[in-house]
């Protein structure tokens, strides 16, 4: 049987709630808009799985993917879609709730 | 979407990871705040030059500012990371850039004294003061 409670975990998103994507959606929720290779060293992935989490991200509506070139070399842009920010403001939202903290507190750090 | 699960992480360690990808998209976006710095500072000794320079050294200036933008250009598209509402905040600090440099320039061609004067270095301080403001929104702490 499947139990679905009141408490705030119950409302972490759990495409968000992954580690690496959790570190891909607040990098991205503080910038208008971040290439991959920033993005791979922030969050220190391998190209692959920075990819597999970023197809997950757009297949989600999270994510837009913007490609294009850099003089000769190719270039891939993300930003976070209007969708992706109210789930992330979401998230984050419930994440105060379960750490006790307001959203303009800056979050504890254990 | 959402669920109660386990994905090994702790709500105090996605919120401590929230906070440090945060800043580190903060402090890597203030490139902007160094470029509106540079403009300012670059802006000024142009308009200082121009206005106490004779006619031969102004015109021989004439194409800096438009050698500052294709820099700017540059600049800004090799940028890894915009900073969250770059649009919101660089526009008005361009047109307000631009619209103290036409204010600039009238005052200095209309009632302003010829040559180095105190009043030029307020004038062109006074024209450079949007880009200051542009540089202090995404350097201040």
């Amino acid at each position: 049987m499947k139990i679905r409670g009141n408490h705030p975990r119950y409302r972490l998103d759990e495409v968000i709630h992954a580690p690496v994507r959790l570190s891909i959606m607040s990098a991205l929720a503080a910038a208008d808009r971040a290439d991959f290779r920033f993005l791979r060293e922030l969050v220190e992935v391998s190209d692959s799985l920075l990819s597999k989490h970023m197809t997950l991200l757009e297949e989600a509506g999270y994510v837009e993917v913007i490609k294009g070139y850099q003089g000769k070399r190719p270039r891939t842009w993300f930003i976070l879609t209007d969708t992706g920010r109210a789930a992330f403001d979401a998230y984050l939202a419930a994440l105060h709730e379960i750490v006790g903290t307001g959203p303009s507190q800056p979050p504890p750090v254990s | 979407m959402s669920a109660g699960h386990d994905s090994g992480m702790t709500p105090q360690a996605a919120a401590a990871e929230i906070h440090r990808t945060a800043h580190q998209v903060r402090r890597r976006a203030r490139w902007q705040g160094w470029l509106f710095l540079a403009v300012a500072a670059v802006n000024f000794g142009f308009y200082i030059a121009v206005g106490s320079a004779d006619r031969t050294v102004s015109r021989a200036l004439s194409p800096l500012p438009i050698l500052l933008a294709v820099v700017i250009f540059l600049v800004a598209s090799r940028q890894p990371v915009v900073g969250r509402d770059a649009a919101r905040i660089n526009k008005p600090v361009v047109v307000a850039g631009l619209a103290t440099a036409i204010a600039g320039l009238v005052l200095y061609q209309t009632v302003m004294p010829q040559g180095f004067t105190g009043w030029l270095v307020l004038l062109a301080a006074f024209m450079v003061t949007p880009f200051l403001a542009g540089a202090w929104r995404w350097l201040r702490p």
